[in-house]
């Protein structure tokens, strides 16, 4: 199998808002995937079933030939699948420092007394290792919630890559940055997409353009197109429905 | 006293474990130190703080480190009673035994309230905690023939050791003493041991951020049940100590007013702070004892302090004295 992610016929529900209308998605592996749409077309939705945080109606999702569908949130991130909320979420009181070491720790197995020598020198290594990819180094020491969007935006990626991830899917991980941190950022996916699979839900064009070999667009909760980024972008009814058209 | 010596004494202030050490010497050395200064009955009174000082443990360990919010912790302190004076009067048993009894059906007790509890958060969590402990109060209370319904259950307590001539028995208030630190200490000792632990790691992550905390594959129902029926086992031999400290078990002390007292304990202390409950409690209850003496309301006296401590310092009197060493 070439694909990494299945999503087949998938339904969501909230009452009587159809939230996800019959969605088929193929994620191929070794590429760098993203989902677009307007406002309100169900992509945060499907990451959330995707990831167990919400259960689908109907539908499956099939994981590195393993369907994972409804199973619970710990679950699937023990399976190498982990994800970026939109709203950024970190243990915003510890330091940086411990942030990564929860994440490490929750791979090594957390009901034990005590972490053999051996074990804790994994862990301070990998922060080590982890820190240094991501330009954290000299940020383990400080209080993760103190930090600056970007930087905070960087540390959730840090904590889904302790995690050892084969598949990690990021919710609008520039949203809200400034040019520099955008661009350090986009430069971070791109390193990472080298060695892992991911998926990203962002409203950034030129970062979606410029990062993604694969693009899946979706409208109120929807699959209405999915290409290259050629095709995506020459696509009529992407255009009128949501990337519009160029001025003349 | 030398700088030096300043920066040595706020060290050991600042590890839980060095304090923990140096609470443990003089909790041992308390039957000789006290009465050079006070009277025998602030030894007694100093086993019995500690005694409690487990129950406002047990809510530090769930609000404090998991942050659920249990005002139903009496509940398995009850347990512990009961299950210790059921065991001595009903079915004979022995110190030990009886011991083991009311560990045994606290803990059986937690892990099935908790197993429902743990699945819901903040108002809903404390409202179920309380509703069990509701329950089984009204049980206490009604089933006479076995709780001894209002007059509770008093008995003799079993000798601790006993071979012909050699006897260590709990009518010995010196024995009692040293029968009782011994398993608080146990109890701080497995609580610290708990916090240093991944585990203990796990509870902080769970407490600052649940939804990231099962992101990063933390199995937080697992942790939260495993939390809970571990604070309701410490709440449990909290209550197998206070049956035997009062020779008798009752209904009262399962009331929910109980674990609201051991609440407001662990939040003076300081929640989230290891020996807070020592302090909350111990000051709370040495301010009872001496306020009552010369007024009967002095309860009016205790809430204008809770409330101006919360009020002026919400990380409680050991969260105050951690600002001041740093």
């Amino acid at each position: 199998m070439n694909e990494i992610l299945q999503i087949k016929n998938v339904n969501k529900n909230f009452g009587g808002l159809k939230a996800l209308n019959n969605v088929n998605i193929n994620i191929k592996k070794n590429t760098l995937s993203a989902i677009i749409g307007p406002n309100g077309a169900g992509k945060t939705t499907l990451f959330n079933i995707i990831c167990g945080n919400l259960k689908s109606n109907t539908g499956n999702i099939i994981f590195n030939n393993k369907n994972i569908t409804n199973f619970p949130t710990h679950k699937i991130s023990k399976l190498g699948l982990c994800r970026t909320l939109q709203v950024k979420s970190i243990f915003n009181n510890l330091t940086v420092k411990d942030n990564l070491y929860i994440a490490l720790q929750s791979n090594k197995g957390i009901f034990k007394l005590n972490n053999s020598p051996s074990c804790e020198r994994e862990i301070q290594d990998e922060i080590i290792r982890i820190s240094e990819l991501l330009n954290l180094n000299n940020k383990l020491n400080l209080i993760a919630g103190s930090l600056s969007h970007g930087d905070i935006s960087v540390i959730e990626i840090a904590i889904a890559l302790c995690l050892k991830p084969n598949f990690l899917l990021l919710d609008e991980p520039i949203c809200g940055m400034g040019p520099s941190e955008t661009e350090q950022t986009i430069k971070i996916i791109r390193n990472l997409s080298k060695t892992v699979d991911i998926l990203i839900i962002e409203h950034d064009m030129d970062a979606v353009f410029s990062l993604a070999q694969d693009i899946v667009v979706m409208s109120q909760g929807s699959v209405i197109a999915s290409g290259t980024p050629e095709q995506i972008s020459k696509d009529e009814k992407v255009i009128s429905t949501y990337l519009g058209e160029e001025d003349e | 006293m030398g700088f030096l010596q300043v920066q040595k004494v706020k060290q050991i202030l600042m590890d839980r474990r060095k304090l923990f050490y140096c609470f443990s010497i003089i909790t041992v050395f308390v039957p000789i130190i006290f009465p050079i200064f006070l009277d025998e009955f602030w030894v007694k009174l100093y086993s019995e703080i500690l005694i409690w000082s487990l129950l406002a443990a047990s809510v530090n360990i769930l609000f404090g480190y998991l942050g659920l919010l249990s005002f139903g912790q009496a509940l398995y302190f009850g347990f512990g009673m009961y299950g210790v004076a059921i065991a001595i009067t009903k079915f004979g048993f022995g110190l030990w035994g009886s011991f083991a009894i009311g560990v045994c059906v606290s803990t059986a007790m937690a892990l099935l309230a908790g197993s429902l509890a743990v699945r819901l958060t903040w108002h809903y969590f404390a409202i179920i905690t309380v509703v069990f402990s509701l329950i089984f109060y009204f049980v206490a209370l009604s089933w006479k023939p076995v709780t001894g319904g209002d007059d509770g259950l008093p008995f003799a307590p079993p000798d601790i050791v006993n071979f012909g001539n050699f006897k260590i028995a709990l009518t010995n208030s010196i024995h009692q003493y040293y029968f009782i630190i011994f398993f608080v200490l146990t109890c701080y000792y497995s609580i610290l041991k708990l916090l240093e632990s991944p585990l203990g790691k796990a509870f902080i992550a769970i407490k600052e951020n649940n939804l990231k905390s099962e992101l990063i594959g933390l199995d937080t129902y697992k942790i939260k049940l495993f939390g809970f029926v571990f604070a309701g086992l410490v709440a449990g031999i909290a209550g197998c100590l206070f049956a035997f400290y009062g020779r008798y078990a009752s209904a009262s002390y399962m009331f929910y007013h109980v674990s609201g007292e051991a609440v407001v304990w662990a939040i003076i202390g300081g929640i989230g702070s290891f020996l807070g409950p020592i302090v909350g409690t111990g000051m709370l209850i040495v301010l009872r004892e001496e306020l009552s003496h010369f007024w009967d309301h002095y309860l009016i006296i205790v809430g204008t302090a809770v409330i101006l401590i919360v009020m002026f310092f919400p990380n409680g009197i050991a969260g105050l004295f951690k600002k001041i060493l740093k």
